[in-house]
């Protein structure tokens, strides 16, 4: 798309089908990581500290340039930058068919299932799929420009959340909760519990700000953190945390489309005015939470509209000023038209397109046959078993073998993208990198003994620098530009050269 | 209807090729047109009753263990 480079970072849940388990999944985690780094080589671990939680060996760098790592106990793979949306939704489904075929490897396939979904029904916790987009310095990034983002990103749920049963219990130290108890009033019957049946995102009962810089605590609508990866007077990497993760590839690929091109709007000047929110964090749950799925939202003008109204005017700002810009847009433009025409009848029709409306409609079927009342344990476990990585129990790939799943990429290009970078952005000349590294040892050299260059590890590799000893740093402030001739061209200077003792 | 590119490619067997000769890796099919709004059958359709895709899911789904939401506890992530 456009001057875009997109980016998904997925954190996965791991469940462990026994009541006596002998490992934590923080462990099972680990093996993971040893698994395909150490034994299958396919990539290479960091070797320094990333951060007090990022000891080296706890993550690397892969052969397709992406990055799989343990998260706050949680196996998380980020993407290596993308510059179409066929790239993004390959590179995203390798990293899942890539932590699949390993569980497979170990075998522990029959009693591991990794979950690509973003809450537990027992404890609540929650964890997430981040968004990344990289935008000019130029974007307005204060309040009035991201405030024209606000009303789009409440409302993309319609077409982007992935479903759950019931809500989540959010007493956190963070939240006010007197007022989060006014709020939620109407939504506990007499003993306390949830009438929420069945709400349309993960996400939405964690996100409590506006805005907001941390990750963790405090979720925020925009995550205002300045960490671009790339040339900071040039870039800016906008980071979203409020969606969910997507199991179907029109979902996903609509997601990051969507948001692309209206802030592509925002940057322009281009965004609709008169949509502002009266209150967005209880707009994004209400819509959620709404069961007749009429997702009416009070504006800050005092008028109502529906979230499909506020969706139809982005996209009528979209296909005004960007119809026929490239072909990715043409394909977001004809996606969204079409599935927001389909939200206003029948639910039924997203199936395949969209998860929440995939995920209901199979709960509602089987629940009919069962004859079970929503509240049912069954149904939570049928739930997380719409997003199991295992193709053979994932409800979702069972709607995907019936041929119900329109697809954006293919399973060519999927299993390519487990071991290959996309060859248009600076993923490839990292992919260089790290296949000159991979299979080294590293011995010391003993003439650097006690040296302060000994304390440099033998690389550092980030998303847009990378230094082996003892060699200057290699900046790739870029992400549009491969470095790849400059990568190899480095790697074969005789004093760059990374020998193996 | 126009499809999204793919930039995946793949290198010939042994010694990697220069850049300008690289074999390019497309998408084996077009993206799916989405439905035009006249359309009645917009859409994918939701499996009727009694056909055998539904119940391949079915029974796909009475296979999941009625236990398993409650031994899925995870730490609270990002």
């Amino acid at each position: 798309m456009l001057n875009r480079i997109f980016g998904i970072e997925t954190e996965y849940g791991l469940l462990i089908n026994s009541d006596d388990p002998e490992h934590s999944p923080s462990w099972l985690a680990h093996r993971v990581i040893d698994q395909v780094f150490r034994v299958k080589e396919q990539g290479v671990l960091d070797l320094h500290y990333r951060g007090y939680d990022e000891p080296p060996g706890n993550g690397g760098f892969l052969l397709n340039s992406g990055r799989l790592y343990v998260d706050m106990g949680h196996l998380e793979f980020a993407s290596p930058e993308c510059n179409t949306l066929a790239d993004l939704i390959a590179a995203d489904r390798a990293g899942d068919r890539l932590l699949q075929r390993t569980l497979k490897e170990l075998n522990l396939d029959e009693n591991i299932s990794l979950i690509k979904n973003n809450i537990d029904h027992e404890t609540d916790a929650t964890f997430g799929c981040h968004e990344n987009y990289l935008v000019s310095r130029h974007f307005p990034f204060n309040l009035k420009g991201l405030n024209k983002l606000i009303p789009f990103l409440v409302t993309r749920q319609i077409y982007t959340g992935a479903g759950r049963i019931g809500m989540a219990e959010i007493y956190d130290g963070w939240v006010p909760v007197e007022q989060l108890a006014q709020k939620d009033s109407g939504l506990r019957d007499k003993h306390g519990r949830s009438t929420v049946k069945f709400q349309i995102s993960q996400r939405a009962d964690h996100i409590v700000n506006d805005f907001f810089e941390w990750v963790q605590h405090n979720r925020a609508i925009i995550n205002t953190r300045d960490e671009p990866l790339a040339d900071p007077n040039q870039f800016r990497r906008i980071h979203l945390l409020l969606g969910d993760s997507n199991m179907t590839e029109v979902a996903t690929a609509l997601k990051m489309g969507t948001t692309g091109l209206v802030m592509q709007l925002v940057e322009d000047g281009h965004a609709p005015e008169g949509l502002d929110l009266e209150e967005p964090i209880q707009a994004l749950k209400e819509i959620s939470r709404d069961p007749t799925r009429k997702w009416e939202v009070r504006l800050a003008n005092g008028k109502t509209r529906s979230a499909i109204d506020i969706q139809e005017e982005f996209l009528k700002g979209c296909q005004d000023h960007y119809a026929g810009q490239d072909d990715d847009t043409d394909w977001v433009l004809d996606n969204w038209e079409s599935v927001l025409r389909d939200l206003r009848g029948d639910y039924t029709k997203l199936v395949g397109r969209v998860d929440w409306a995939s995920k209901l409609w199979l709960l509602e079927t089987f629940r009919e046959e069962e004859k079970l009342e929503w509240d049912d344990p069954w149904l939570k476990s049928l739930d997380l078993e719409y997003h199991n990585l295992n193709p053979e129990k994932s409800l979702y790939s069972g709607l995907e073998e019936e041929g119900r799943c329109p697809r954006v990429t293919t399973n060519a290009a999927i299993d390519l993208a487990m071991q290959n970078p996309p060859r248009n952005t600076r993923a490839f000349g990292r992919s260089e990198l790290v296949k000159e590294l991979i299979g080294k040892e590293w011995n010391e050299d003993p003439g650097l003994e006690a040296s302060l260059e000994r304390r440099f590890p033998h690389y550092v590799i980030n998303w847009s620098i990378f230094q082996l000893r003892g060699q200057p740093p290699f900046p790739m402030p870029n992400p549009f530009k491969t470095y790849v001739k400059e990568v190899r061209e480095h790697l074969a200077e005789p004093e760059t050269q990374v020998h193996s003792e | 209807m126009k499809s999204s590119t793919s930039n995946y490619m793949t290198e010939t067997q042994g010694t990697p090729l220069p850049i300008h000769c690289e074999r390019r890796e497309r998408p084996l099919d077009p993206i799916p047109k989405p439905p035009g709004p006249k359309d009645d059958e917009a859409g994918p359709r939701k499996p009727e009753p009694g056909s055998p895709s539904r119940d391949n899911l079915l029974k796909r789904m009475r296979k999941v263990d009625p236990k398993q939401a409650e031994r899925y506890r995870q730490r609270t992530g990002e």
